[in-house]
């Protein structure tokens, strides 16, 4: 995996992470979607908390066991601060960016691993 | 119980860390702000001097090659500086020798007097003459941000002043964290356009979202100079600081000079020997005592970043000790080797964990971010205590309010505002003052001390939101024509920078012109009054006259 590669992954996948643990809470559901959804929610939650341990995996593969967890913390504040500057804006356009880099960065996390 | 602890009880542990946080946070933000814009800056400090010193050769990627042969005669490079040496300074206590690098293919010479006052100059690698550096940009360069950030230029004393401010941020961190309420459910609210409402909003996801940062980069800053903040146990145990991490460190100790003469040996066969133990390039040697019995030749091997090889221990360059008169080797130490016990490595880790130097490019450039969203977290906290008091006033201060207020007011805009100013003046400072006057590094940053007073002059003088607007206007200027003032003073320019692939350089001015943008938007958003209320004024007005 090249560095470039590893960053825009490791930022990819921070930023899906964030926004899915952001949009399975009320308040923010409510900002993309109309109505309530416990399901969508908690399918939410789940898959955000999965997303941000996998963009460990790019992290380590550059960085190495020692720094690569510093720069992962990093990555996660990054991501959250993207989120949060988007999403009072426009907030469709959020969620569409995270399932856009969900989409994207899984297979390629997945092809890489391999 | 006395009155104060039984007030704190009744209301609470969170309206006591309420008060402190509002509190203690007040009186040090400005000073932690400035650690933290500095700092900021400082994680960058190679690429402004590159940019500051335009003959130096532009930045080489990381090759970690660490042959011997790099195209500099390094054994010539000792001669040179020992026959200057000998001829020049031959009673100095302490000789150092700068090795020629792609870095800087001069040799450097630093010495320090009988009177102990250290001293250095420059010599030609290849005709062995004092460099004329009258021609070029002598310049602080991006040295400067770092000791603002960790000693304010004010030596042990500024180190102190630094570490007292740092457990402040210690405090306001942890008080902050009790006592704001909802860090989960309001983890990724931000609400704009909404006056205090947003200023909160915005300083507590600042702080939130970059908290595991700002713990460690505080915590690990305190940790960097244990040795001057707690002192006492190498105090009780050794005679000076030197002869405690000779024994820490399993290394010689410091001779006391003898008076009895002696001659020194050669040191350019000491290099020769310390290189090819070490196995890669020398990058200073360093010589005590020259000429007297006690002499010691010390040659550090050369920092090489491995590229793809990141760790945050054990990246030294590795050191051979030598006995200056015999020549006899008395120590070495391997690159990478660790010594000094289990606590010596984890404040080795805590060292390099504040430092950024550990993982590359990336690295620098979250800590630049994250280090800006610290500033950013004490700016909005500052400005926060004045936005809740400008609608009404809390009267903590009697009669006084309104002065006190002007005073935090005047104090705000000149230190978010007056610093950020006084930071691109010193860009300015380089380019503007004369070539070939002495001491022109103090000179450069003389304009940034004059400045930022100047700053506050400006802020004391005008009402706060005109004073807001208009140095806002003034670093928005700074910043967008420093590329411009960069051709026009030394020929070169962003396109230039970008075209030969110098990326330090062209980073500096794209940075900078980022600031202007947002500089400039900011200005912007302050003059205009909101689109809202405006339109509601209107309609208010328009009602009026139909009645």
């Amino acid at each position: 995996m090249s560095l470039s590669l590893a960053v825009i992954l490791a930022a990819a996948l921070c930023y899906a992470g964030m926004a899915g643990l952001c949009l399975a809470m009320d308040r923010h559901h409510s900002q993309v979607w109309k109505a309530k959804a416990p399901n969508r929610q908690r399918l939410l939650r789940v898959a955000g908390w999965l997303l941000l341990a996998l963009a460990v995996w790019p992290c380590v593969q550059i960085w190495g066991g020692a720094v690569g967890p510093v720069v992962w913390c990093g990555m996660l504040s990054v991501g959250a601060f993207v989120l949060v500057l988007l999403l009072p804006y426009r907030p469709r356009i959020a969620a569409l960016l995270a399932a856009v880099a969900a989409g994207a960065g899984l297979p390629v996390l997945l092809l890489t691993a391999g | 119980m006395s009155k104060v602890e039984s007030g704190a009880a009744e209301g609470g542990l969170r309206q006591a860390m309420a008060w402190l946080h509002t509190w203690g946070g007040l009186w040090a933000c400005w000073v932690l702000f400035v650690i933290f814009l500095t700092g900021s800056l400082g994680v960058f400090d190679e690429p402004i001097t590159r940019w500051m010193k335009p003959h130096l050769p532009q930045a080489a990627e990381a090759s970690g090659d660490t042959g011997l042969d790099d195209g500099f005669d390094r054994p010539g490079a000792v001669r040179m500086g020992q026959a200057w040496f000998e001829k020049n300074q031959p009673d100095a206590h302490f000789w150092g020798v700068g090795l020629p690098s792609d870095e800087d293919p001069s040799i450097r010479l630093f010495w320090q007097d009988p009177q102990e006052n250290f001293h250095n100059t420059r010599i030609d690698a290849r005709t062995g003459q004092p460099v004329d550096g009258s021609h070029e940009r002598d310049s602080e360069g991006g040295h400067h941000f770092v000791h603002m950030h960790f000693e304010f230029h004010g030596g042990t004393a500024g180190i102190w002043f630094v570490g007292a401010f740092t457990m402040a941020m210690l405090v306001a961190l942890v008080s902050g964290i009790v006592i704001h309420k909802r860090i989960f459910k309001d983890f990724f609210t931000f609400r704009p356009g909404k006056g205090q409402r947003s200023w909160l909003d915005a300083h507590n996801a600042l702080s939130v979202l970059s908290l595991p940062f700002q713990l460690m980069i505080a915590y690990t800053g305190l940790a960097t100079f244990y040795m001057l903040y707690m002192p006492a146990g190498i105090v009780a145990h050794y005679d000076s600081e030197e002869a405690y991490f000779a024994d820490l460190l399993t290394q010689p100790q410091h001779q006391e000079i003898t008076g009895i003469a002696a001659p020194l040996a050669k040191v350019d066969e000491l290099l020769v020997r310390a290189e090819q133990q070490l196995q890669r390039p020398a990058s200073f040697v360093s010589i005590e005592h020259p000429n007297d019995s006690s002499a010691s030749v010390l040659v550090f091997g050369r920092f090489i970043e491995k590229p793809g090889e990141y760790r945050l221990l054990g990246d030294g360059g590795g050191q051979v000790f030598f006995d200056g008169v015999s020549g006899a080797q008395t120590d070495i130490q391997m690159p990478g080797e660790l010594r000094g016990g289990a606590a010596q490595d984890v404040q080795s880790v805590m060292r390099n964990l504040h430092f950024a130097a550990f993982g590359g490019h990336l690295v620098r450039w979250l800590y630049f971010l994250s280090g800006l969203a610290g500033a950013a977290m004490l700016a909005t906290g500052a400005l926060l205590f004045m936005v809740k008091r400008r609608q009404r006033s809390l009267n903590e201060f009697g009669s006084a309010t309104p002065r006190v207020y002007r005073v935090i007011e005047v104090l705000n805009v000149g230190t978010l505002t007056g610093l950020s100013i006084a930071c691109v003046a010193f860009f300015w400072g380089n380019r503007l003052l004369p070539l070939g006057i002495d001491d022109r590094p103090v000179w450069e940053i003389v304009v940034f001390f004059v400045v930022w007073l100047l700053s506050f002059f400006h802020a004391a003088l005008r009402p706060a939101s005109r004073a807001w607007v208009e140095q806002l206007l003034a670093l928005a200027a700074l910043c967008l024509l420093l590329p411009l003032l960069n051709w026009l003073s030394v020929g070169e320019h962003l396109l230039l920078y970008l075209q030969r692939g110098d990326g330090e350089r062209a980073g500096v001015e794209l940075v900078a012109l980022a600031t202007g943008v947002l500089s400039l938007w900011g200005a912007r958003r302050i003059a205009r009054p909101r689109a809202v209320p405006a339109r509601a004024r209107q309609r208010a007005a328009v009602a009026e006259a139909q009645s």
